[in-house]
């Protein structure tokens, strides 16, 4: 059970980089449309927020965006409510086997150098997996903004079909998203993002494509199922984390801080950026966030007594790998903003003109 | 008045239907060629454009302004065609050029794959390889025709009221059935749908002309006419086009007057009937402001919208709008419009007032039909910012208007990428006023209080939570931890929100 000493002293220095890493989080989160947990969960790492409490604050900070987001999504019809209800069953298995296992690593002690802390096992752990899954997601999504594609055409649906041949009773209808599926494979792939979701917090990277591509349900009801799961996903990680006394509720409000605010402009910045620069600028933020993440893995290892570092390596590994992620992160929100006061300063330009000539 | 659409694969024995048709109805018969031959006269570069459609997307993409130009000229020559009488069109989908317009009968003809072989064969002495190359070919090319002028697949059925094989059915009994058909009242132009078509001849007219004069050609005009009064809308960048419209419409018969306006893009405002004074417009006027978009008012004849009984068919539903529409037919079809419809016309005459003094004026149109029209009508048209729905199906129960409306509202923002908002929402989403000044202060204070109790009893809430000392209150600290979690989140959002708002950053 984690005292008092695994949450982080909260100057007035370390509350405005938290707040800070939310509006980065938040922009990022409005202009990707994903909850912005690839952004936010290293930067609270290298914090020094444990990893088990930056995941467990970030799930429950994603829990009560999605509160707010999924009913948009609800009444615009893009919900395949028996479809998210099939997956969550899994889901919900899979945040709990996450949950216990970084809790279990929390409090295994490593033999190394700095391992009082007792939190290297674990942060090594979701480091590794956060390196692994971002990496593939990054290269494909910067491998889909260099591609042009012909407009109209829609995403590949090879994996669908491959799948759709797959009739493992029982096979299960699903209107709004117009597939019949396999009870099976929506099990594995909810398991899956509940596993993830519930690991590093970025399920929505996983099981939106797993829905589009495997499923082969239409763009936006595979969005609006995701948002729909991703609420009761975040309640029940919520639910775990807590229950493990691992939710930093501080930093769940000072990332609402920032976050909630970030996010309009980020959203405001897709009607004004082009949909390939938003692809590209993804990429190169996630695929930097992972670059800073894998820095840091030496650190833990090296806490673990898996290798030696001599001298202030670790501290210089920290300080680099902490660097990339707020140069990443600040670097795509001044693309962003420049985008987004640009579009902005125009519109008031052609407001002038049309006073000035009296329309 | 009658108008059937005939679209055809190549060799499907098409165009021997359309034009036995006419014969045995005695209708007018035109075909898509003979559109094309005028607009070439016309000095449309038809030629370009459909070479174009053999190459590559981004080749035939660019021509976008070839394409306005000859969608306005073969508007302009199909309406004035149709307005001398009754006829049979022979076109890739041709309805779609008469967007909106109820009671045209829309036919699809089809034949089996070996009788168009055959008939390739057959007329132009191929073998049979090259005969299936070229039906494939040629379909292929149609297929990218429609597509590019309208955006949509010619072979989907729910573009047609009726797809007829003629391998077994052929061409005599077609022309029979079709014949029948043609004589139900469903497939009469009611007086309404030829209002619009007179105004919609007026537009392509217009338009059209403004497309081919030189001095106006390079702008990017968006043209609505109604009654006569023609509403010219453009860019701001090209704002020295404007002293040349009225001159180069000035010159346009059945024109009898000229607005302009200089706007982005379009916000269009939907409801039965707009009257002078109304509240909404003032919110409507607020946001196209500040999008620098003008306001097109568009008129639902929603007593052309009767309620379809649970056990009816479509078919019954629509002969049912129709009845309502053609009452009064006993004059031949031509209507002479009530005093209510003069009405009407002038009220919605000062409502266009008020905008132009307001400069954002994006003209009017009338629509008849139902929401599927609706969405066909509007996805042919193009720079909406935002489609504000307001008071509409006002003959209906509230119950039903409420159903219709949401119907509505779901159909277009599943279709049309831009906000679709009712006037109920449209203050709550776009207009900051008292009401949001005062939601803005009591959610800030809701979760300002929540941030200083959390951070001012942050030691003990962390022990709390962390579950060290207060072992057996777990549940506690996750019920807190689920509770006050969307509860700041909702406030400070909230607030966030109105903030940006205020900003015109939303």
């Amino acid at each position: 059970m984690p005292g008092l000493e695994n949450f982080l002293v909260l100057g007035f220095n370390e509350a405005i980089q938290v707040v800070l890493l939310g509006f980065i989080g938040g922009v990022l989160s409005g202009f990707i449309g994903s909850g912005g947990a690839f952004f936010m969960t290293p930067g609270m790492m290298n914090l020094g927020v444990p990893g088990v409490i930056a995941v467990g604050s970030n799930i429950t900070h994603k829990f009560g965006k999605a509160l707010m987001g999924s009913r948009r999504h609800g009444e615009l019809g893009h919900v395949d409510k028996k479809l998210g209800l099939f997956m969550l069953i899994t889901a919900l298995i899979g945040i709990r086997v996450a949950v216990w296992l970084n809790a279990t690593l929390f409090h295994m002690k490593g033999d190394g150098h700095g391992a009082e802390s007792g939190s290297a096992a674990g942060d090594l752990y979701i480091s590794a997996i956060f390196v692994f899954v971002l990496s593939i997601v990054s290269i494909s999504i910067l491998g889909d903004a260099i591609r042009t594609r012909e407009k109209g055409e829609g995403p590949s649906t090879k994996l669908a079909e491959f799948f759709s041949r797959i009739k493992i009773p029982p096979m299960i209808l699903f209107k709004t998203a117009d597939v019949k599926l396999s009870f099976w494979i929506i099990a594995v792939v909810g398991l899956f993002t509940g596993y993830l979701a519930g690991t590093i917090g970025v399920g929505g990277f996983i099981g939106v494509p797993a829905m589009i591509y495997i499923f082969g349900i239409p763009t936006a009801v595979a969005a609006g199922t995701e948002l729909y799961l991703a609420m009761f996903m975040g309640a029940w990680g919520a639910i775990n984390y807590a229950w493990g006394g691992f939710v930093d509720i501080r930093l769940v409000f000072l990332l609402y801080c920032g976050s909630l605010t970030g996010i309009y402009i980020g959203a405001y910045g897709t009607k004004v950026v082009k949909e390939r620069i938003i692809r590209l600028v993804t990429g190169i933020i996630i695929l930097l966030c992972v670059i800073s993440r894998g820095v840091n893995i030496p650190v833990y290892l090296n806490q673990l007594g898996f290798i030696d570092m001599t001298g202030n390596t670790d501290i210089a590994l920290n300080t680099i790998s902490k660097a990339i992620l707020f140069a990443s992160g600040i670097s795509g929100v001044i693309v962003i903003l420049y985008s987004v006061f640009r579009a902005y300063s125009k519109r008031r330009k052609v407001q002038e003109v049309l006073r000035s000539i009296g329309a | 008045m009658s108008v059937i659409t005939i679209s055809r694969g190549t060799f499907t024995g098409g165009q021997e239907l359309a034009s036995h048709l006419a014969k045995k109805l005695g209708y007018q018969y035109m075909s898509r060629e003979d559109l094309s031959e005028q607009a070439i006269k016309l000095g449309v570069p038809v030629g370009k454009l459909q070479t174009s459609m053999v190459k590559p997307p981004r080749v035939y993409r660019r021509l976008g302004r070839e394409r306005d130009q000859y969608l306005a000229c073969i508007t302009m020559i199909l309406c004035e065609k149709i307005l001398e009488g009754d006829i049979v069109y022979l076109g890739h989908t041709g309805h779609m050029l008469l967007p909106g317009i109820p009671n045209i009968l829309r036919i699809r003809v089809l034949a089996d794959s070996e009788f168009r072989i055959n008939s390739v064969i057959q007329r132009l002495n191929l073998n049979r390889e090259k005969a299936k190359e070229y039906i494939r070919d040629v379909d292929a090319d149609r297929d990218k025709w429609v597509k590019f002028l309208y955006g949509i697949d010619w072979y989907d059925p729910f573009n047609y009221d009726l797809v007829i094989n003629l391998d077994q059915t052929g061409t005599e009994n077609a022309a029979t059935a079709l014949c029948a058909m043609a004589e139900l009242p469903d497939f009469k132009l009611s007086p309404a749908s030829v209002k619009a078509i007179n105004n919609l001849y007026l537009s392509g007219k217009t338009h059209f002309a403004l497309l081919t004069d030189p001095r106006t050609s390079f702008a990017d005009v968006k043209v609505t006419a109604n009654n006569g009064v023609v509403q010219v809308t453009y860019l701001p960048q090209q704002a020295e086009v404007a002293p040349y419209v009225k001159e180069v419409l000035s010159k346009v018969s059945g024109v009898k007057e000229i607005h302009t306006t200089i706007a982005q893009s379009n916000v269009l405002f939907i409801q039965d009937k707009f009257s002078p004074g109304l509240e909404i417009l003032n919110s409507v006027i607020k946001v196209a402001k500040k999008w620098d978009a003008a306001v097109e008012l568009m008129s639902m004849t929603s007593s052309a919208a009767p309620s379809a009984p649970e056990d009816s068919s479509p078919g019954d539903y629509r002969r049912a709008q129709h009845e309502i529409v053609t009452s009064g037919e006993e004059n031949g079809g031509i209507e002479d419009d009530t005093a209510a419809d003069v009405k009407i016309d002038e009220e919605l005459s000062k409502c266009l007032d008020e905008l132009r003094k307001r400069g954002c004026s994006g003209g009017s149109s009338n629509f008849y039909g139902d929401a599927e029209n609706l969405l066909s009508t509007l996805q042919r048209r193009t720079n909406y910012s935002m489609v504000v729905i307001g008071d509409i199906y006002t003959n209906k129960g509230t119950a039903t208007k409420t159903r219709l409306k949401a119907e509505m509202k779901n159909l277009l923002s599943d279709n049309l990428n831009i906000p679709i908002v009712e006037t109920s929402e449209l203050e709550e989403q776009f207009k900051f006023g008292y009401k949001q000044v005062f939601k803005l202060l009591i959610t800030f204070a809701l979760a300002l209080a929540f941030f200083l109790a959390v951070f001012t009893y942050q030691r003990e809430i962390l022990i709390f939570l962390s579950g060290e000392k207060f072992h057996h209150l777990r549940i506690l600290a996750v019920l807190f931890v689920l509770i006050i979690t969307p509860l700041f989140a909702y406030n400070y959002g909230s607030s966030m929100r109105q903030i940006l708002r205020l900003f015109r950053l939303d």
